[in-house]
């Protein structure tokens, strides 16, 4: 589950839960804080947006979650989500921390870029061809 | 938002799908309806293999996976194919065929599509494709339906060492199954 900190239209900070919003319809660059929870909504990490005069290219949100198919035992079923993530990204990599769900435990991630909010600049089908 | 809801479909080895009948996403859509899905009680059945006289070939299955509902969702990514096995002296090959430029063989063989080992610990990075075999993601394309990844097409190399068993999900004497991660958001 993820609670997330976002700015309004009219800059208030406001906090939205998972299931309380679709994630492709908030702006990434209005995400300001992310928290990541167990299913009880107990926060067990928070995320919050670099501070853009020390590092200013980490700009983009990343949020995404893991989930695990078997092909003999849960084919055509929603399937098992064992992680999620939240991070920011500097275009180049993702820097995230993802929950193992069924253990709770926390890490750290530096991945290549590969996930891209439906908003992104960067995602290849928001660009247009030259 | 939950996760999406997804399948596996046994794409038909036997010959009745040529490579032109599903080579565009809209052909696929339509085919994965037809085809039986891979469960619990339809699983990807390799059939009996003989070592008496050595190693030997199991039959070739194909399976084929999308995204049915989104569930809320836009994107699945980062596709992670594995097998978990206990064999002996066997090795579960692979091989992903581009449907989207004809490369589906009708009637598959352990030599065509050319195959290698198959991962049996979950792959670092990412190694299952759209159906094109270039694009990353899934999509919603389909009202709320994606296109399907990349034909997977698997046998199984029964070394003449095999432990006799039958190996199915966990249910069998040995342990056989495969595995699909994937990222959602």
């Amino acid at each position: 589950m993820y609670k997330a900190l976002i700015l309004d239209d009219d800059g208030e900070q406001r906090e939205v839960v998972e299931g309380e919003v679709t994630w492709g319809e908030l702006d990434p660059a209005k995400i300001i804080k992310l928290a990541l929870c167990n299913d009880n909504g107990e926060v067990l990490a928070v995320i919050d947006k670099p501070d853009p005069e020390i590092n200013d290219s980490f700009q983009e949100f990343i949020q995404y979650q893991t989930a695990h198919i078997t092909g003999v035992s849960v084919a055509n079923t929603i399937t098992d989500v064992v992680a999620q993530a939240g991070g920011w990204t500097d275009g180049k990599y993702e820097y995230v921390i993802v929950v193992d769900i069924p253990t709770e435990r926390l890490f750290m991630q530096t991945l290549p870029r590969m996930h891209f909010h439906p908003k992104s600049v960067d995602n290849p089908r928001n660009q247009q061809p030259t | 938002m939950g996760a999406p809801t997804t399948e596996f479909k046994q794409i038909p080895t036997d010959g009745s799908v040529a490579a032109g009948d599903i080579d565009t996403g809209a052909e696929r859509n339509t085919a994965m309806s037809t085809w039986s899905a891979v469960d619990v009680g339809t699983p990807l059945d390799f059939g009996s293999v003989s070592i008496s006289g050595g190693a030997a070939n199991s039959s070739v299955q194909a399976v084929a996976f999308r995204v049915t509902a989104f569930n809320g969702n836009t994107t699945v990514t980062n596709m992670r194919f594995w097998v978990t096995e206990n064999f002996a002296d066997s090795t579960v090959n692979w091989a992903k065929v581009d449907l989207d430029a004809g490369d589906w063989v009708a009637t598959p063989t352990p030599s065509n599509p050319t195959s290698a080992a198959t991962p049996t610990s979950e792959p670092g990075t990412q190694n299952v494709l759209k159906a094109d075999s270039s694009t990353t993601d899934l999509t919603d394309e389909y009202t709320d339906v994606s296109d399907t990844t990349e034909a997977i097409v698997l046998h199984i190399a029964v070394g003449a060492s095999e432990t006799l068993g039958t190996y199915q999900g966990t249910a069998g004497s040995q342990d056989l199954q495969f595995n699909l991660k994937f990222d959602f958001s």
